[in-house]
């Protein structure tokens, strides 16, 4: 299941099998004279959904076509079932610095990155993280969520306050607060706790507490949908995308007096 | 050294008539290459300037056009940084962004009127505008760099503080001891004022070896209420032993000695002396302040300590001395002058000597730009804007090899590096020439520099402005006196007029000398300003004027000197005309032999070479670039190690997405006595004796001169 629309209004969408989703990441090669390869990578790497329907009729899709015709306004973004139960956070936010690019900033904008002990696939593997400055850090930019219980956890290299929430609404004011703190788990520290959408609260927003002690760095973070807590395993971010929805490919399948009938093929691509 | 996998990333502002922004490129090129010197691409050195020059395509999201309310206009500055790893960099910090350019916006253009892609050329900021450099005639004191430094800071680049409205003194000591503001320097030691530059990248050309003394002959005792500062803008040193030093004197003795060394700076007086300790190595402003009762040390703009004035006499002259370890540059003075401290100085124009020694300046002026090209061109030096945005001149000996800033693995870091050995670049005759200017002085206003036997006839209570061309150059022209009054002066001293009071073979009589009042300057070096003022009713006629002055510089013969084949076997000649930039023989003989080394045999050339990105390649770098040994040879045969010390002449980049390149185009450059030195003291130690260096040669398999010679051409001694 899909939800797609602007913030505050995540309406669930119909999808059928199979829906691919390719990464397109510019990306260049060169080969030195003695044979070494150099790949240069984009920093970001953007997906595309593509959504197959067969046979619908055009109520079926009055939402979707709206949106791409620009009807209902955007941003608009797309909060996935996958995203839900594996991450919701995107790769920035959930890897702090994976390829340079972090949206956990200390007071003034500056990333600083570092490692932090993760339990990746059963195995405490050293990850991607940011370093806390000697206050706390700047409000990462906004997680859309629909209303509801989530579960948020955390690495950290020590234990203490691991990293500060707050819920907003529509206008950007702070509907509700908390932190996280970890403990150690597994070899690490971890931390892990509900977090709840509700009332106008239509996103989620982290930030980089001031720092416990000298190199103290955060990463693996994770969010899901529901109350039930976590594995300890850490999985990668999906994030709740801002997307384009582009014009239905439309083929008219049959058009009688009392139906109409066609094949739609709609593509979502992330944009940010 | 680049890793095998890398996220380049970029970013730029751009100002396009809306004030400077922060955009996301969708592509930039960028590119700096040495040319217009002149020299064959065989030449071991490179010489000439680079404007750079480039483009970036941006999106803009205000979506202007020409029509709308704030119209997008060229003009604006654009600012790009690179880092060919954004990973590395957020390991390493924040700061870590390597500049691409500091450039000017030419043009802007869309491909639609309904696009938001904006196409931007630019190019960077040269300082333009007419440049009149002055009449300069001390003798062994001045380098051709100060006539760039003078071009420079018309063009609002500065090597040191520029003045203050405040500033009563001002030297800028870079190639000469001239003034800005105030009284000139002059040097205490017998052959002149001696210029270096570090060893460092950021070189500046600043009085080294010598002092001069800077009189001022203001009283500078009024009081408690004027505040003098004085002060160096730029402090360079090299290691701790030999400081810069400073020294104030009143009319009978020393005031205060402000010394500089790596460690801090010390004020020293007649009773007592503090320091204040401060880390020097990089650029550094030094400035004391008087006050009433104490003097006050700045370092960098910020106050650091005191020591009580005593004795509390005027300052009668400024002195200042550095050894050849240690730099110095822009001696200020500045009355009531506590406002300069807040106005930092950061130096944006770094000019190195160009190691030709001027006698004179004659007749310099027209665009600024256009004189430093020249004075680059025939001193075998370079001039260019930086990627940081910097004016950069650098000598002739740093162009042919300033010190080695990296190796560079040719094999894993480079796409390819094409040769080219070829007979067509030979020369089999080089000619250097170089004028020499005749510099005459007297004491007593003798040296004619001008004369003229027209008649201009001067009409009651008018004034008569007569400009003209002289030959060669003046400095002030002597006061004028009528050809009869000898009577103080003799007849072949001061400047002269003949009048009379009819035209000229009519019946009349010489005027009083009351009746015209004669004044004279020189506008330019080289152009005379007469103004005859008749202060009688009736018209005068001025038939002879004959302008004297003390100093008077010709431009000389034009002097060659010449190896290789004589003029009418020659095939392939090659001539470098100095011209008035380079005066002394010493300085054509070296850029002759030079020259001639470098041409008379085939050379190869190295071809523009693909690089793996380094955001550390600049251009003006000394390089080794090092072939390992690998069996990479075309008969399969492992290829033999070499390394080739080589210049950065070009550098060009270009981005989009995913993809940064590098481009860059590398001049051969001779090893050189240095590279030599480098080597003997790296391989046996500074102790090392003429046996150990024949056991030494023995031991590398080196039998023969022809051995020894392979050896060093196949960079057996670079690093």
């Amino acid at each position: 299941m899909m939800r797609l629309g602007p913030l505050g209004s995540l309406r669930a969408i119909d999808t059928y099998p199979e829906v691919s989703v390719p990464t397109q990441r510019a990306t260049s090669e060169r080969t030195m004279l003695s044979g070494r390869r150099i790949v240069q990578r984009a920093p970001l790497g953007m997906r595309s959904w593509t959504l197959d329907y067969q046979r619908v009729s055009p109520a079926d899709l009055a939402y979707l076509t709206s949106l791409a015709s620009g009807v209902i306004p955007g941003p608009l973004y797309l909060y996935t079932e996958v995203a839900a139960q594996t991450n919701l956070l995107p790769v920035p936010l959930a890897s702090p610095g994976a390829m340079g690019v972090s949206d956990l900033r200390q007071d003034g904008g500056y990333v600083v990155r570092g490692r932090v002990s993760a339990l990746l696939g059963g195995t405490l593997t050293s990850q991607v993280a940011a370093y806390c400055g000697s206050v706390a850090g700047e409000w990462s930019p906004v997680v859309p969520l629909p209303l509801g219980s989530y579960r948020l956890s955390g690495w950290s290299t020590h234990s203490g306050t691991m990293v500060t929430w707050r819920t907003i609404d529509a206008t950007g004011t702070q509907v509700a607060t908390g932190s996280i703190s970890a403990a150690s788990a597994s070899g690490g520290y971890r931390g892990e706790a509900t977090v709840t959408l509700s009332g106008g609260a239509v996103g989620l927003q982290l930030r980089l507490p001031a720092e416990v002690s000298a190199g103290h760095a955060v990463g693996a973070l994770r969010l899901t949908a529901g109350s039930t807590a976590q594995a300890t395993d850490w999985l990668p971010g999906q994030g709740v995308p801002q997307v384009v929805v582009d014009d239905p490919e439309q083929t008219l399948q049959l058009v009688t007096a009392s139906r109409i009938a066609s094949d739609y093929s709609i593509t979502l691509r992330e944009v940010r | 050294m680049t890793k095998g996998a890398t996220v380049p990333a970029t970013r730029a502002s751009v100002d396009l008539g809306d004030g400077a922004r922060e955009v996301d490129p969708l592509e930039w090129s960028s590119s700096r290459s040495l040319s217009g010197g002149g020299l064959p691409g065989q030449a071991r050195a490179v010489t000439g300037s680079s404007v750079g020059s480039g483009s970036l395509t941006i999106h803009d999201d205000s979506g202007a056009t020409p029509w709308s309310a704030t119209p997008p206009r060229p003009g604006g500055a654009v600012a790009i940084d690179m880092t060919d790893n954004l990973e590395r960099m957020v390991d390493g910090g924040a700061s870590a962004w390597r500049e691409v350019a500091r450039s000017r916006v030419r043009s802007i253009s869309a491909p639609s009127l309904l696009s938001g892609e904006r196409a931007i050329d630019f190019e960077d900021d040269v300082p333009r505008g007419d440049v009149t450099v002055p009449t300069m005639l001390a003798a062994g004191s001045m380098d051709a760099c100060t006539v760039i430094d003078i071009a420079a800071r018309q063009g609002g680049y500065y090597a040191t503080r520029p003045p203050a409205a405040t500033t009563i003194m001002s030297l800028p000591l870079v190639g000469s001891l001239r003034n800005e503001v105030g009284p000139d320097g002059s040097s205490t030691i017998s052959d002149g004022a001696r210029y270096g530059h570090t060893g460092e990248i950021d070189a500046q050309a600043m009085l080294t070896d010598s002092m001069i003394t800077a009189r001022i002959n203001d009283d500078l005792s009024a009081g408690p209420q004027i505040h003098y500062v004085v002060g160096l803008s730029t402090v360079i040193l090299d290691t701790s032993t030999h400081p810069v030093v400073l020294y104030l004197d009143g009319e009978v003795g020393e005031l205060l000695r402000v010394q500089v060394n790596s460690t801090g700076v010390t004020l020293v007086n007649a009773s007592t002396s503090v320091t204040a300790t401060h880390a020097m190595t990089s650029l550094t402003r030094v400035e004391v302040l008087r006050q009433s009762n104490r003097w006050d040390l700045y370092i960098n703009g910020s106050y650091r300590t005191n020591v009580t004035a005593n004795p509390t006499d005027a300052i009668a002259s400024v002195q200042v001395s550095a050894t050849t370890a240690g730099l110095a540059g822009g001696l200020t003075v500045d009355e009531n002058g506590t406002s300069v401290m807040g106005t930092a100085f950061t130096p944006n124009a770094f000019i190195s000597p160009a190691g030709a020694p001027l006698e004179a300046v004659i007749g310099a002026n027209g665009d600024a730009w256009a004189l430093i090209q020249d004075i680059a061109r025939a001193t075998l030096s370079a001039a260019w804007i930086d990627e940081r945005g910097n004016l950069i001149f650098r000598g002739r000996d740093q162009m042919r090899g300033g010190p080695i800033w990296a190796t560079v693995d040719v094999l894993d870091s480079m796409e390819d590096l094409p040769w080219s050995v070829s007979a067509d670049e030979v020369a089999d005759r080089v000619e250097v020439t170089y004028r020499a200017p005749v510099v005459s002085r007297v004491v007593d206003d003798s040296l004619t520099i001008w004369e003229s036997t027209d008649t201009v006839a001067v009409g009651g209570g008018k004034t008569v402005t007569i400009v003209r061309d002289i030959d060669g150059a003046a400095d002030r022209p002597a006061s004028w006196e009528r050809v009869e009054d000898t009577g103080t002066y003799p007849a072949g001293q001061k400047s002269r007029y003949a009048a009379w009071t009819a035209p000229p073979g009519e019946s009349g009589s010489a005027p009083a000398a009351s009746a015209l009042d004669v004044t004279s300057e020189m506008v330019t070096p080289t152009r005379l300003r007469i103004r005859i003022r008749n202060t009688t009713g009736s018209t005068i006629w001025v038939y002879q004027l004959t302008a004297r002055a003390n100093t008077r510089a010709l431009p000389g013969e034009p002097v060659s000197i010449v190896s290789g084949a004589d003029e009418a076997t020659a095939r392939a000649p090659f001539t470098h005309d100095a011209g008035s930039w380079v005066q002394d023989s010493a300085s054509a003989a070296e850029i002759q032999s030079w020259l001639a080394s470098s041409l008379m045999s085939p050379l190869p050339v190295i071809g523009p070479a693909s690089v793996a990105v380094d955001a550390d390649r600049l251009l003006g770098d000394t390089i080794v670039a090092d072939v390992r040994s690998a069996a990479l040879g075309p008969d399969g045969e492992p290829l033999e190690a070499i390394k080739i010390k080589a210049l950065v002449s070009g550098v060009s980049q270009s981005a989009q997405a995913g993809e940064l390149r590098q481009s860059l185009t590398l001049t051969a450059l001779h090893s050189i006595e240095r590279d030599m030195a480098d080597y003997i003291l790296r391989t046996l130690g500074p102790s090392a004796t003429e046996a150990d260096w024949a056991a030494h040669v023995t031991a590398l398999g080196l039998v023969t001169e022809d051995d020894l010679a392979a050896f060093i051409n196949k960079g057996g001694i670079l690093p």
